[in-house]
């Protein structure tokens, strides 16, 4: 594995681990082709069947991160304690370096609408969700890092942004960063917010880990699909921000119309190669 | 507005089932202004436009996660009847669990509640409960089923008190239609037609597959005893009871673990 002269460890370039490929990953020396994968908390919960089975073969030979859609870690609504006590079983059996969520809320009341929604930034959200941070990592025991979502609305009662929201949370929380560089242009398209703002307002070393993917521009909006290759533009941005910070573990998103393995692994390498001309001295 | 407040509006409001120009509409003018000082549009689209993404988004990301879990349920309604379903289904019973696969834990107990008022064919709820079995047998925990010749080699006292049991991932129902037949045509791109047959639904996983079984009244009225850990002689029992013959059993017994449905639980 790549080593990193840093307090996180970089685990190279890898990606999201889908259905699609389980039986390339069970029947052959598909593992070996990408330097670390992304498993997704929820899709693995269930202590038996063949989701674990993949993991317990992919676990021989790379390393896990494990990556949640829903803890809800902004919701008002109290934590799920099943789900916490679920995610830490499945955790503590495969020991990953760090696990991530998203910066939103999910749910209200008891309705989880199974989406990552965006909250406003406030100070009352910030003291929720730096309370919360501490109650997960308490729960799990493990570095904890948040990644920025796509959003499609504004809230008029923010009082500051979402990167100052972010910077403020890694200063009072020392959580990580997973920095989705899609969902920084879907912002941008969407709301006309500044991508590289954002990067600039989070302390170097926070990021943990990067997600690439793809989104779909409909003129008045882009949605966030991950479908198709990482666009151009999504590269660039990826190769300024690891200019900045260094090599950071990477991981490629695709989640719709998901191609075949081999396509995949090529968008991993597509990533490798810009982060060793961003970085090379 | 508290930040609870704002979450409980953004929930009502894409939840609502004809859509968010359609919520505020029927809203009072409290709802309606709070709506207005609590979201902005983008560069190129209002509020509620902004909005109306995560009402499709909650919709169809739910909807088609139950369509691969009911796709039985979903070929014999009709991919409108199906949407429909999914609509009044999400507005009774709204998702309460943060595993998005666990969307349609209740989706066979609302069908069969409603079933007179929806006017489903009588099949569905019975599929629709087989289909959510299938899901939960799928990941439930692993374990190694007991083969035939585990037993093949004890003394008779022995195997007389050996305490079997059902596999973890063992599901089991008494119907009167037959999943099995449905669920495989389906898988074959077949004509589904539903036929009434009053048995049982023996669904069990022994490694990472499903497998479907049908068992006949009295066979599954047997199996059933062994849910929690029966005795081979308390099953031999409960066959005769039901009038099987010993080679009957022994001829079920087979069957069933070479489908891999049991455990050794003791000794």
């Amino acid at each position: 594995m790549p080593a990193f002269d840093g307090s996180v460890p970089f685990l190279g370039h890898g990606v999201g681990l889908r259905v699609r490929h389980y039986r390339d990953l069970l029947d052959g020396a598909a593992c070996a082709h990408v330097d670390v994968f992304e498993a997704i908390t929820e899709n693995f919960l269930h202590p038996g069947g063949r989701p674990r089975a993949v993991l317990d073969h992919i676990a021989k030979v790379r390393p896990i991160v494990f990556h949640g859609v829903g803890l809800g870690i902004a919701s008002t609504a109290p934590v799920d304690a099943e789900y916490l006590e679920a995610a830490r079983r499945l955790f503590d059996r495969y020991d990953p370096p760090w696990v991530s969520d998203h910066l939103c809320f999910t749910r209200a009341g008891r309705h989880d609408t199974h989406d990552l929604l965006p909250i406003p930034y406030t100070e009352e959200t910030l003291n929720l969700v730096t309370d919360r941070i501490h109650r997960v990592r308490d729960a799990w025991d493990r570095p904890f890092c948040l990644e920025n979502v796509s959003r499609y609305v504004a809230h008029r009662t923010s009082e500051m942004d979402e990167a100052t929201f972010m910077a403020e949370l890694v200063a009072r929380t020392g959580c990580g960063v997973l920095l989705d560089v899609n969902n920084l242009l879907v912002c941008e398209k969407n709301l006309g917010e500044d991508p590289w703002r954002y990067v600039e307002a989070l302390p170097r070393g926070c990021v943990h880990q990067i997600h690439l993917a793809g989104h779909t521009d409909h003129g008045t909006h882009a949605i966030d699909d991950h479908r198709g290759p990482v666009p151009s533009a999504v590269l660039e941005l990826y190769r300024r921000v690891v200019a900045r910070f260094g090599p950071v573990t990477t991981i490629v998103e695709w989640d719709e119309d998901v191609p075949p393995w081999t396509t995949l692994v090529a968008e991993a390498e597509r990533a490798r190669t810009v982060t060793e001309e961003a970085t090379a001295p | 507005m508290k930040a609870a407040d704002v979450q409980a509006l953004f929930v009502e409001a894409i939840a609502w089932p004809t859509g968010v120009r359609d919520f505020l509409a029927r809203s009072d003018d409290e709802t309606r202004n709070r709506f207005a000082a609590v979201f902005a549009g983008g560069r190129h689209l209002d509020a509620v436009s902004c909005m109306e993404i995560y009402a499709n988004a909650y919709f169809y990301r739910i909807r088609d996660a139950l369509a691969e879990v009911f796709p039985l349920v979903r070929h014999l309604l009709g991919a409108e009847a199906f949407h429909d379903l999914v609509t009044d289904y999400l507005w009774m019973a709204p998702p309460r669990r943060p595993d998005l696969s666990r969307a349609g834990d209740r989706l066979p107990a609302f069908l069969h509640a409603f079933a007179r008022c929806r006017r489903d064919p009588p099949y569905v709820p019975a599929f629709a409960r087989c289909e959510w079995a299938e899901l939960e047998a799928l990941v439930a925990p692993d374990a190694s089923p007991a083969r035939p010749d585990d037993l093949a080699g004890r003394s008779a006292t022995n195997l007389l008190g050996t305490c079997l049991s059902w596999h973890p991932s063992v599901r089991m129902f008494k119907s009167g239609w037959d999943y099995r037949a449905a669920a495989t045509a389906l898988a074959r791109g077949e004509a589904v037609v539903p036929v009434a047959r009053p048995g049982w639904d023996l669904l069990v996983r022994p490694h990472h597959a499903v497998h479907v079984h049908r068992l006949p009244e009295d066979a599954g009225w047997v199996l059933l005893r062994a849910r929690t850990g029966a005795t081979f002689a308390e099953l031999a029992a409960a066959a005769a009871e039901r009038g099987l013959s010993q080679a009957h059993f022994a001829s079920w017994l087979r069957t069933w673990l070479e489908a891999g449905a049991l455990c050794v639980a003791s000794p």
